[in-house]
C-alpha cells in the first residue's frame, strides 16, 4: 500500500429510523469506499433483544430489509462495502437475513459477515460485572435488577478487521462501539497497529464526527439570527478522507443541503464528550482537546491533533432493565389569556386530581412520580424559565406521570381526559401518550469474559446445495 | 466603564446527554473571545443557573485549539432520557440557559456582527 492512499467514509445513519433516502443519494452519487451506520440507541436494544426472547429468527434491525434491498444493490455496483450495527440483538440472524436478501437481488459473490457476542448477561447474572472506574451513565450498583432485560458489552476493531481482512463486503454487529465501526476501515487500509495510539484514537475521531450523520452537517444547528443552515430538508450525510499518516477532512456530498464549516465541526466535535483528554473506547483512550480544524475549501475542514493512550483495561457494559410507564396526557386552550387558564387547569383542576387520585378512582393506582408543565411557558426550563414578554395566544398543560403498570398508566390518562373539557372556557380534545421507560445503567466486564466471533454467510445460489460458512472463532 | 452582554451574542451552544450527564459547550464566534468567557463563566456560576434541573457537579474543559468551552453537569436529566418525565428529555435546549447569562466587558466592545443574518465566524 502507498503512503499517499486515502479513503472515503460515508455515514450511512445515526440511528435506526434515519432516512434511507439519504443515504441512497449518497451511495449514488459519491464516490466513497465505505459506508458505515449506526443503527441502535438502548431503546432499539430493549426492543430487539424481546423480539429475540418471542422468536429466536428475530432480534436484528426492524427496518434492516428496508434498508438492505434499497441500498444494497447501489453499493455492490460501487464496490462500497456496509459496516453497521444492524444485528442488533441477533447479528447473526440479521446477516441471514442480509445473504437471503443478496440472493434475491442475485448478487451472489457478495460476503456478509455478522459478529456475535456482546451479549454477557450470564455474566452478569453470575456476578461477573464491577462498577468502579471510569464511567459514564452509571447510576447504582446494578444487581439484582427487577425488570433485567439484557447486559451487552461495547466491542471493538479486532472482529470488524479480521472481517475486512477476509474481504467481508457486509459487515453486521450487534452493541459494537460506534466510533470503532468507523475506525476500523482506516485500521484495516492502512495497516495501523492496534496499539498506535495515535492513530486509533484519530480513527475514533473519524467515527465521532460521522456517527450522529447529519447532526454533524447542519442537524440540531440552526439559530435563527445567530447561525444559518441551508436547505434543511436535504442534508448531505459528512463523509470523511482519511489518508494513511492519520490527516483527515470532513465533507459532504455535492448538491446537498447544510455545511460542513469550523463551527458545525466543533459542535460535533464537542457533543456527548465529557473529559476530551480521556475519551473511553473499547480500543483506545482518546484525546480530543488539542484537535485543531481548519476550513479548507467551502464544505470541507481538516482535522489534526487527535491523540491516543492505551486501550482501558476492562470493557464496558450497556445494562437494560424495564422501568414502568410513562403516561402524559395534554390539554389547551386559546385566547389572548391562555396562559392564565392553562394555569388556573394547573392549581385548581389536576395538582388537587393527582394528589386524590386513588380515591377518586377508588382503586389502587400507584403514581411513582408526576410534572404538570405549560407548554410555551415553562416545560422546557422549568423553574429556570426565563421571564416572559407578553402573554401566549395558546397554552397546553401537559401532566406526565409515572407508572409501574400501563394499565395504571391507563387508568389516569382515561379519568384525567374530562377535565381537558370541564376547565376553563375552549379546551381542546387532549392528547394522550404512554410510552415504556428503561433503566440502564453502565459496568464494566473484564476482556477475559468476552468472546467475540465472526460468522460469514454467502447468498445461495438458486438450486445450490452449499451451506454457509462455518463459524470462526477469533480471539 | 463597563456594560453587559448575553452569551447568546458572544457564543454559540449546543449541549447532548449520556445517561444522567449532560454537556453543555460554548463555542465562540470570535476566538479571541475565549479568554473573557473562561474567566467569567467558572463551573459555580453555571451550576447556579441551572439551580433544581441540575443535582450534581459541573466540571469545565476547554479546548485551547478550536477555542470552545465544555461544561459537564452531572445529575441533569432526572435519571436520564429512558427514565425522565422532563419534556426534553435529552437535554437539547440546556445550551440556551447558559446563553442567557452575562458578562461584563468594556463600553466599547464590541461584539462579533451579524452578516447575512449570522454571526461572523473569526479564528
Amino acid at each position: 500500500m502507498t503512503q499517499d492512499r486515502s479513503i472515503r467514509i460515508g455515514s450511512g445513519s445515526a440511528n435506526e429510523l434515519d432516512h434511507i433516502f439519504r443515504t441512497a443519494k449518497l451511495v449514488k452519487q459519491d464516490d466513497i469506499d465505505y459506508l458505515c451506520c449506526d443503527r441502535m440507541s438502548e431503546t432499539t436494544l430493549n426492543n430487539a433483544i424481546k423480539r429475540k426472547n418471542d422468536d429466536p429468527t428475530k432480534g436484528y434491525g426492524r427496518n434492516l430489509a428496508e434498508f438492505f434491498e434499497q441500498i444494497l444493490p447501489l453499493a455492490y455496483e460501487q464496490d462500497i462495502t456496509i459496516i453497521g450495527n444492524f444485528g442488533q440483538a441477533n447479528p447473526e440472524a440479521g446477516g441471514k437475513k442480509v445473504a437471503e436478501i443478496a440472493a434475491e437481488l442475485e448478487l451472489y459473490d457478495l460476503d456478509v459477515c455478522s459478529i456475535t457476542g456482546n451479549d454477557v448477561s450470564d455474566v452478569y447474572q453470575n456476578g461477573g460485572l464491577t462498577t468502579d472506574g471510569p464511567l459514564t451513565g452509571q447510576t447504582d450498583d446494578p444487581t439484582a435488577l427487577e425488570g433485567f432485560v439484557g447486559a451487552h458489552v461495547y466491542s471493538g476493531l479486532q472482529p470488524m478487521v479480521e472481517a475486512l481482512e477476509n474481504d467481508a463486503d457486509v459487515i453486521l454487529n450487534g452493541r459494537s462501539s460506534d466510533a470503532a465501526m468507523y475506525a476500523a476501515p482506516s485500521v484495516f487500509e492502512f495497516d495501523w497497529a492496534f496499539d498506535d495510539w495515535d492513530k486509533v484514537a484519530t480513527g475514533h475521531c473519524v467515527g465521532h464526527l460521522l456517527e450522529c450523520g447529519v447532526h454533524g452537517t447542519g442537524g440540531n444547528i440552526a439559530d435563527p439570527g445567530y447561525v444559518n443552515i441551508p436547505d434543511l430538508a436535504d442534508l448531505g450525510p459528512p463523509i470523511a478522507e482519511v489518508s494513511s499518516d492519520g490527516e483527515f477532512f470532513v465533507t459532504k456530498p455535492p448538491d446537498t443541503g447544510g455545511k460542513v464549516s469550523e463551527l458545525t465541526v466543533t459542535a460535533q466535535l464537542l457533543y456527548e464528550v465529557e473529559d476530551p483528554e480521556h475519551y473511553y473506547h473499547p480500543d483506545v483512550v482518546a484525546n480530543f482537546k488539542h484537535a485543531s480544524l481548519e476550513q479548507v475549501e467551502e464544505n470541507k475542514v481538516r482535522v489534526t491533533g487527535i491523540t491516543g493512550k492505551p486501550k482501558p483495561e476492562k470493557l464496558k457494559v450497556n445494562i437494560i432493565a424495564d422501568g414502568g410507564f410513562k403516561g402524559s396526557i395534554i390539554m389547551g386552550w386559546g385566547g389572548s389569556n391562555a396562559l392564565e387558564k392553562a394555569e388556573l387547569q394547573r392549581t385548581e383542576m389536576l395538582e388537587q386530581r393527582l394528589d386524590n387520585i386513588n380515591e377518586l378512582l377508588e382503586s389502587d393506582v400507584e403514581i411513582l412520580d408526576s410534572k404538570i408543565n405549560i407548554l410555551g411557558y415553562d416545560a422546557i426550563f422549568e423553574e429556570q424559565s426565563p421571564e416572559l414578554e407578553g402573554g401566549l395566544n395558546e397554552a397546553f398543560v401537559r401532566t406526565a406521570i409515572k407508572t409501574k403498570t400501563r394499565e395504571e398508566a391507563e387508568r389516569v390518562l382515561n379519568f384525567l381526559t374530562m377535565d381537558g373539557f370541564w376547565g376553563p372556557v375552549g379546551g381542546i380534545e387532549p392528547i394522550k401518550q404512554i410510552q415504556p421507560l428503561m433503566e440502564v445503567y453502565s459496568a464494566l466486564i473484564s476482556r477475559d469474559d468476552v468472546e467475540m466471533q465472526t460468522n460469514y454467510e454467502s447468498p445461495d445460489r438458486p438450486g445450490s446445495s452449499e451451506e454457509p460458512a462455518a463459524d470462526e472463532v477469533t480471539g | 466603564m463597563a456594560k453587559s452582554l448575553k452569551v447568546r451574542e458572544l457564543a454559540y451552544a449546543r449541549s447532548g446527554d449520556k445517561g444522567n450527564v449532560t454537556n453543555v459547550f460554548l463555542i465562540p464566534y470570535r476566538g479571541s473571545d475565549l479568554e473573557l468567557l473562561d474567566e467569567q463563566l467558572p463551573p459555580s456560576r453555571v451550576k447556579n443557573q441551572f439551580g433544581e434541573l441540575v443535582h450534581g457537579e459541573v466540571d469545565k474543559y476547554i479546548y485551547p485549539n478550536v477555542k470552545a468551552i465544555n461544561f459537564v453537569l452531572h445529575e441533569s436529566l432526572e435519571g436520564g432520557a429512558t427514565q425522565t418525565l422532563a419534556m426534553d428529555t435529552l437535554g437539547r435546549n440546556q445550551g440556551f440557559l447558559l446563553q442567557e447569562l452575562t458578562v461584563d466587558v468594556p463600553d466599547d466592545f464590541q461584539p462579533p456582527q451579524t452578516i447575512d443574518g449570522e454571526k461572523e465566524w473569526i479564528r
